[in-house]
């Protein structure tokens, strides 16, 4: 370590002068970072009868299962029609979000300044939508968040560029909130894990159940991402007197959680509800028997009964050999809501699709039934869901629906 | 870590020391010449690149002079004082939260937001500090990883002033003037400044006495407690101000990516910041510069478009730096022929 590093440190600055300069040479492409403050509000508008969409998704970490079902629903969409939205030729920009803003602000960023997207679609991580939130403002170029849901992304954090064909979390909870209230299931005791996500489903459904004349008998806030083992926290239930368990838990959590409640015999005198990710996508086949019998509620099942959804599972199926999720219908839903937009756009341009955005109305043909932009976030219908085995796989079959909400 | 007398290390550097040996009067205004040029001609490079590059590109050279900063505050505890800290993300992620929350809640005018991440990094390290830097090796490992994982924790469940897991969001853009500068070129200008007279106050810390003193402490410190120094009051002190250099990086991160996540505090962006340091070579401070480069190069700007991929070219980056480059970029340099010649001790 301490040899020769007089005369290196010499050389080395010089070497490192010659490494910097030439990664700098070959960094800089023409243009110059100082002029015009629209950024990319130009981009590829002017090619004619082409739409240039950035699909920003997770493809590496935790997240990549609901990154590729995200991926299926968009291309299932444009195969649909013809590869067009609203008229135009679409050429999909695909961006890895990865797990956290780390890597997902830099990736927007790059199509952002770029200047060659006219509208954005994605983003799994509600940080990563709040991060970005000001920055497709800037840019003027709309964003289309197709899963994350916390509240701020279009309240605090909103401005006429970012819209939502996903959910809050707050909507969901509040959903099965008022339901619980209503059947009068007696005290309910409520778990999350405790990062921002978990928190909001916790107030929006203790709020709504509260404010329908229900009581909490108690509630944890479970360690993010280091909790294993849930017993202890189970037994904090027993002991509660709870006559029913809400929960909000997604990926590996949900399964652990769901396998252990049933381990710990809870299952059958405590019934257990939750925000629909407990039981959504490949987290049921990993929870396997222990899950049947749990209701959850969501904006989407397989199971919904009318013609759109028969339509789509029966062509998602066929394209790829599984059933879809809720994801895959959230961005399926938004290539949807951009092709009604760009019908009425004349030249395409960020700020044209997100002023035709406004007069998008309702989506009737979504397979989650119709639904309607309000506070640019969606006004949909709420559906009840209970696990249940259906043709040998298990599913999530609708009970009934919970009626439609809004963001609270 | 071989026992040489000091002048091996530290010597040229300086240029002051007697025993260096001949080192008369022109060739040291020679020597000048051939360091202070090159230089020159790269900060004028860097000061223009905003002229004729793309905002990306201007953003990209953002975040490289950040984590460039970053990284060289690390290497003052790495490679100056042998003390490799698996937690300096805390310093990094206080930093921005006090540049945000500054920003959000009073004012955004430059440089009021960084010169007080930069005081609370510091703070930070004088009360973490004050227990790590009595530890060495693994144990320093292990605390700088908690104390990090601690920062990462606060960051996390203090949501109603950190905004929790959704991150610190709606920073305002820096203002110079009273006029926010909003376009990636004055963004970029802006860092530019701050990063520079950053690696210059680090540059001139590791080259004064009390950078030598700590290289003595990193070679053999038993004998530089001998010798009548106080060893942990030389490493409290290097930790304050390494924290305080990457409170001032943080600073400036969150004026560039105007959101702040508590992983930005973790254990990734640590360990990130010491792989920098690694590849570019410890205790040089220009390699680690070089280092962040690559980090930033590949996770940000090739990463996201390599369907996934992205995670995985990082880590072969690493493997083959590891296998070819034993002593990081750094150690390229003494591979220059001709230049092998060192000024002491055995090469």
């Amino acid at each position: 370590m301490s040899m020769a590093q007089g005369s290196s440190r010499r050389n080395g600055t010089r070497l490192g002068v010659g490494l910097l300069a030439l990664t700098l040479t070959a960094a800089c492409g023409g243009g110059g970072s100082l002029g015009g403050d629209e950024g990319g509000g130009e981009g590829g508008g002017e090619a004619g009868g082409t739409v240039t969409v950035g699909l920003v998704i997770p493809q590496a970490g935790v997240y990549t299962p609901l990154g590729e079902d995200m991926q299926q629903g968009w291309d299932l969409y444009l195969d649909q029609h013809d590869g067009q939205l609203g008229g135009y030729e679409v050429e999909t920009v695909v961006a890895d979000e990865g797990e956290s803003p780390d890597t997902g602000v830099p990736a927007v960023q790059r199509l952002l300044t770029e200047g060659e997207v006219d509208a954005l679609v994605g983003i799994v991580n509600s940080a990563t939508a709040l991060g970005v939130a000001e920055q497709v403002a800037e840019a003027q170029i709309p964003l289309i968040v197709a899963n994350a849901g916390a509240e701020a992304v279009t309240k605090d954090a909103g401005n006429p560029y970012v819209w939502r064909t996903s959910f809050t979390n707050a909507q969901v909870a509040a959903a099965m909130g008022e339901h619980l209230a209503a059947e009068g299931v007696g005290p309910v005791y409520v778990m999350a894990p405790d990062y921002a996500a978990g928190q909001e489903v916790v107030a929006g459904f203790t709020e709504a159940y509260e404010a329908a004349g229900g009581t909490v008998a108690g509630q944890t806030l479970t360690p993010f991402g280091s909790t294993q083992d849930f017993q202890p926290f189970l037994s904090n239930v027993q002991s509660s007197g709870a006559e029913a368990v809400f929960v909000f838990y997604a990926g590996g959590e949900a399964v652990s959680f769901v396998q252990q409640y049933d381990a710990f015999g809870l299952k059958d005198s405590t019934p257990l509800y939750g925000s629909g990710f407990l039981t959504e996508g490949s987290v049921l086949d990993a929870q396997g028997e222990s899950a049947v019998g749990v209701r959850t509620s969501l904006h989407y099942s397989t199971e919904i009964d009318n013609p759109a959804n028969t339509e789509f599972v029966a062509a998602y199926q066929e394209a790829y050999g599984e059933l879809p999720t809720t994801y895959a219908v959230q961005a399926y839903d938004a290539a949807n809501v951009l092709d009604s937009a760009l019908e009425g756009v004349e030249e395409v341009s960020g700020q044209a699709i997100a002023e035709a955005l406004e007069t998008v109305g309702e989506i009737d043909d979504s397979p989650r039934g119709p639904w309607t932009f309000n506070g640019q976030t969606p006004e949909q219908t709420m559906y009840l869901r209970e696990v249940a085995e259906v043709d040998g796989t298990l599913r999530n079959t609708v009970v009934t629906d919970l009626g439609v909400f809004a963001q609270p | 870590m071989s026992v040489v007398p000091d002048s091996s290390t530290d010597a040229s550097g300086v240029g002051a020391d007697p025993r260096t040996g001949p080192a008369p009067g022109p060739s040291r205004a020679a020597r000048l010449a051939t360091r202070g040029i090159p230089l020159l001609v790269l900060l004028v490079l860097l000061a223009s690149a905003p002229l004729f590059a793309a905002p990306f590109t201007a953003n990209t050279l953002s975040r490289i002079l950040i984590f460039a900063l970053f990284a060289v505050s690390l290497d003052l505890l790495v490679g100056i004082t042998g003390l490799p800290s698996l937690g300096h993300a805390a310093y990094f992620g206080v930093g921005a939260y006090t540049a945000g929350l500054v920003s959000i809640h009073w004012t955004s005018a430059a440089p009021v937001p960084v010169l007080l991440a930069a005081a609370v990094g510091a703070l930070a390290a004088v009360a973490t500090g004050w227990l790590a830097v009595r530890s060495g090796g693994v144990y320093f490992l292990m605390l700088t990883l908690a104390i990090g994982e601690l920062v990462h924790q606060l960051a996390q469940s203090l949501s109603s002033v950190t905004g929790g897991s959704n991150g610190l969001f709606g920073i305002p853009s820096v203002r110079i003037g009273g006029e926010p500068l909003t376009l990636a070129g004055y963004v970029y200008w802006y860092v530019l400044a701050v990063a520079v007279l950053g690696f210059l106050g680090l540059w001139l810390v590791a080259r004064s006495p009390f950078g030598a003193t700590l290289r003595g402490i990193r070679d053999n410190e038993p004998r530089m407690r001998s010798l009548g120094y106080s060893p942990f009051r030389y490493k409290y002190l290097a930790f304050v101000v390494a924290g305080g250099f990457a409170g001032l990086a943080g600073g400036l991160f969150a004026a560039l990516v105007r959101i702040v996540n508590p992983s930005d505090a973790g254990f990734t962006t640590s360990a990130l910041i010491l792989l920098a340091v690694v590849l570019g070579g410890a205790g040089t401070l220009w390699g680690p510069v070089l280092g962040a480069a690559v980090v930033v190069l590949v996770r940000d700007t090739f990463g996201p478009q390599l369907d996934g991929h992205g995670p995985l070219l990082l880590g072969v980056v690493f493997v083959v730096a590891v296998y070819v480059l034993p002593r990081g970029f750094a150690g390229l340099a003494g591979l220059v022929p001709g230049r092998r010649r060192s000024t002491g001790g055995t090469a």
